[in-house]
């Protein structure tokens, strides 16, 4: 008996320390990759989700697009990389330390804009994989209580505060005027709140932020009372007499959700309903870019779209590890083209969720609200702002609905809406839209 | 009995009296037309007869005169005090002609000086009496024979309507085809034009949509994008598929559109019907003509989704009589009319007319239920927000007494933009402004 628990201890110390082993060198699972070449810095470098699939030495599974094969022989990983047809796209080897590989190796460039033709020298690469991080059981609910803003939006901008997918937020926003008692990062007017690193959120995935809750928080919001140039005609901008001294200070009344602006000669009771807005909602730019919070681009920033209010969902495309997601420049209500150059400029709360798509992204942002389906385009000139939020949106729709060409064209001639959301900034923001209940009516 | 007889001959010589008064007696309305080498000129003219001494107004001129038998003398002062021109000329009958000169103001872009250096415009003057309206407005059917397909001046006039008149007609759809499928000229055609009494180059024509409904069964629409509309990448990358083939079954009872041959993906797929006129104008300026796909000033094939049942629409009148055109159908499209169609299809029309005299607007404006509304067309989109945006400014500024500053910030906090026409030869942008507010604000 006593012989026979011994063997049964001495066969139990075994399995443990076999499996201790195995358990030390199981790769399987999720994974972030990161490839730094010759030239990159750590904002150039190319992060990918990495899935690892481990079967005695062998690795399979895959990197970002790519298919990976390779082995593990003690400490010692090597990576083989091809497209989805095969082809070959580079070798990695490197060492398992703890949680982490890295090492160095060989990577063919990818071609911009799917060129053919000779494939480009191999850059000599170093790359890491760590594991990625694991989103809890149950969301957390944060209080951010800024501590900063921030006018340029910028990769280079730390974190304030790292959330995962489904994680609520509360948190307020500075008017787009400076508040000298808070620091303030980047000399940029239209500053932003944050940014949250979104854990999870890689290039190449989308971001979803859902706008929960936005309402003011203070009794004024200030509004300019002359026209940009835009928006008028020469002449009509030649021959306007402004008052230096017009009050466009709106009292804010947030119990009956109305703006009321100080009494005028003409305009003795002029009273707006109330449309609390985010001006500015961004992600960080592409690699090193850095721009003031007035300008705007594919990473959102100073969007000024007036429909981006409570209940709005916005989808970005994701640029950097973690998104850096900010938000700022909250209007009481806006016209379209903000054509003054301002809207009611005020601060709010705000509540805000956050999710990922996992590698899918468009080049633009989007929205979603009640009741459209809403694409951004953002460039240097209107009709070309046209073009890219018509084209977007009809790819998405293309892409959520299966439609062919022929299909999206004649469903955007019947229902398309158009909002000119921004004219007056460094951008032009022209929003294409379609409605919701149109779309619920197609097979997908 | 002689006493009797006495009284009968000052009776007979009262009337006799009155009636040689009355061969001269040119008080009241009249329409001026002045011509010379330039584009003949119109006005609203009144005059006040007392004595032998002329009063009244030429447009916007004052006029000072004196008529001595048959003969006519007319001085015309400008409303700053400037003289604006001396006129010569005899009564035949209810008509005053005769000859004169004008002294034009340098006039446009309203230069300083505010007058020409060169010498005063040689000129021949016509007065002759306006259409006198009928004594309630008529309710008049009318059954469209003229399809035309270039806005002229030159087109003539289908139906002389008066405002008030109410018109109940019908219009095919922009390739010429009616409800019964009689196929008449195409190309974005109109129907009429409608001679408006009492219209004058200067002036605002009203017009009511009061109906506008479809007629038919069927619509038809492309679905390719226009190249407008979508960046070149797209344009060179979509694949269209023919069997789209773009045939609409109206079911206005339901207030639906469905394809008539659907594909697998748009099987239960609807569209709201609004049915609305691509096409509506006057006739432009002068000698111009433009084709019926064209847009301008004058409107003509200006595509907005809201010119529907019930809406007002506001034109510069450019040519006597206004000739206001319709058609181009479409019982539902969306913004910017991206395929280059709505649903197009025929449609039956009430509308009736009003002018505003002696007001007018760069371009077109129109109301709805909810918006004072200005057009902005022009050959790019950028001006066209500029044009429609400081339109909306003027009008506004005008109706309520606004300073710039007021104006600006009104626009500032409710401004609304349609984006109208992005593929005809013109952009079409509308700006708008909520009733809702403008009501409050007084």
């Amino acid at each position: 008996m006593k012989c026979d628990r011994l063997i049964k201890v001495f066969i139990l110390t075994v399995v443990i320390a076999v499996t201790r082993l195995c358990a030390a060198a199981d790769l399987s699972g999720d994974w972030v990759g990161q490839v730094t070449g010759p030239f990159d810095s750590q904002y150039t470098a190319q992060y990918s989700h990495v899935e690892l699939k481990a079967a005695g030495s062998k690795l399979r599974g895959t990197w970002g697009t790519y298919t990976l094969a390779g082995t593990l022989a003690g400490t010692t990983v090597e990576i083989s990389l091809a497209e989805a047809s095969g082809k070959p796209v580079g070798t990695l080897t490197g060492e398992l330390s703890g949680d982490e590989l890295s090492g160095t190796g060989r990577v063919i460039p990818a071609r911009r804009g799917g060129g053919t033709g000779a494939a480009l020298p191999p850059n000599s690469v170093t790359w890491k994989l760590t594991r990625a991080p694991k989103r809890p059981a149950a969301p957390t609910t944060y209080n951010y209580e800024p501590k900063l803003y921030y006018g340029i939006y910028s990769a280079a901008e730390p974190p304030v505060l790292h959330i995962f997918p489904g994680d609520i937020v509360n948190t307020r926003t500075y008017d787009s005027a400076r508040d000298a008692s808070i620091p303030r990062h980047g000399s940029g007017g239209d500053v932003n709140t944050g940014p949250f690193y979104v854990e999870g959120a890689l290039p190449g995935d989308t971001l979803v932020v859902k706008i929960l809750r936005l309402r003011t928080n203070k009794l004024i919001g200030r509004q300019g009372s002359r026209f940009n140039q835009n928006t008028v005609t020469q002449a009509y901008q030649l021959a306007a007499h402004y008052d230096p001294s017009f009050n466009g200070n709106w009292v804010l009344d947030q119990e009956h959700n109305i703006a009321t602006l100080p009494p005028s000669p003409g305009l003795p009771h002029l009273t707006i309903p109330m449309k609390t807005m985010l001006g500015c909602i961004s992600v960080a730019p592409p690699g090193e870019e850095a721009f003031r919070g007035t300008d705007l681009g594919p990473y959102g920033g100073n969007m000024d779209y007036n429909g981006n209010v409570e209940g709005t969902t916005l989808y970005f495309p994701v640029f950097h590890p973690g998104a850096l997601l900010g938000m700022g420049d909250v209007h009481g209500a806006m016209g379209d083209g903000e054509v003054v150059g301002t809207g009611l400029e005020t601060s709010a709360d705000v509540t805000f969720s956050v999710d990922v798509i996992r590698g899918y992204a468009t080049p633009q942002v989007r929205a979603e609200t009640k009741d459209y389906l809403i694409s951004f385009g953002v460039s240097g000139s209107v009709p070309e702002s046209i073009q890219l939020a018509t084209s977007q949106l009809a790819e998405w729709i293309k892409h959520d609905y299966k439609l062919n060409d022929s299909e999206v064209a004649l469903l955007f001639g019947d229902v398309l809406k158009y909002d000119i959301t921004e004219l007056v900034d460094p951008h032009f923001n022209v929003v294409a839209k379609v409605p919701k209940s149109a779309l619920a009516t197609l097979n997908k | 009995m002689a006493k009797h007889w006495r009284r009968l001959a000052a009776l007979a010589g009262a009337i006799a009296l009155t009636h040689a008064c009355m061969a001269a007696d040119v008080s009241g309305k009249w329409v001026a037309t002045i011509e010379s080498q330039a584009e003949p000129q119109y006005a609203h003219v009144f005059l006040k007869v007392d004595g032998t001494k002329l009063t009244g107004m030429w447009g916007a001129s004052k006029i000072d005169g004196v008529l001595t038998g048959t003969d006519v003398k007319i001085t015309l002062t400008y409303g700053d005090g400037n003289p604006a021109g001396k006129l010569a000329g005899t009564v035949t009958g209810n008509t005053l002609t005769g000859t004169g000169a004008i002294t034009e103001r340098r006039g446009r872009g309203g230069m300083p000086g505010g007058f020409a250096r060169r010498g005063p415009t040689v000129v021949k003057w016509t007065l002759s009496r306006p259409a006198v309206p009928p004594a309630t407005p008529r309710s008049i059917d009318f059954v469209p024979t003229n399809f035309f397909a270039t806005y002229s001046a030159k087109n003539k006039p289908a139906l002389t309507i008066f405002p008030g008149d109410v018109v109940h007609t019908w219009t095919a759809d922009a390739g010429g085809v009616d409800a019964k499928g009689v196929r008449h000229r195409g190309g974005d055609s109109n129907i009429g034009p409608f001679y408006v009494e009492g219209a004058l180059p200067g002036d605002t024509l009203v017009v009511h949509l009061l109906k506008v409904r479809t007629n038919r069964s069927t619509a038809h629409q492309g679905s390719h994008f226009n190249a407008n509309a979508v960046t070149a990448a797209y344009l060179v990358g979509a694949q269209y598929d023919p069997a789209v083939d773009g045939e609409w079954t109206l079911l206005p009872d339901k207030g639906i559109a469905v394809p008539t041959h659907p594909s697998e993906h748009m099987k239960n797929y609807s569209v709201p019907m609004k049915p609305m006129l691509g096409c509506i104008s006057v006739a432009p300026a002068g000698d111009e003509q433009f084709r019926g796909n064209d847009l301008g000033p004058f409107g003509g094939n200006m595509d907005y989704n809201e010119n529907v049942e019930g809406a007002t629409l506001y034109f510069p009148v450019f040519q006597p009589g206004a000739l206001l055109g319709m058609g181009d159908g479409h019982a539902a499209m969306g913004d910017g009319e991206v395929v280059g169609s709505g649903l197009e299809t025929s449609m039956d029309v009430d509308f009736s007319v009003d002018v505003i005299p002696g007001d007018s607007s760069g371009q077109v404006r129109a109301e709805t239920k909810d918006y004072l509304i200005a057009f902005g067309v022009s050959g790019s989109v950028p001006t066209s927000i500029q044009i429609a945006t400081s339109q909306l400014a003027i009008w506004i500024k005008q109706k309520y007494k606004l300073s710039d500053s007021e104006v600006a910030i009104l626009f500032a906090s409710t401004l609304k933009y349609d984006i109208t026409e992005l593929v005809d030869p013109r952009f079409n942008l509308a700006a708008k402004v909520p009733k809702s507010v403008l009501a409050a604000m007084k």
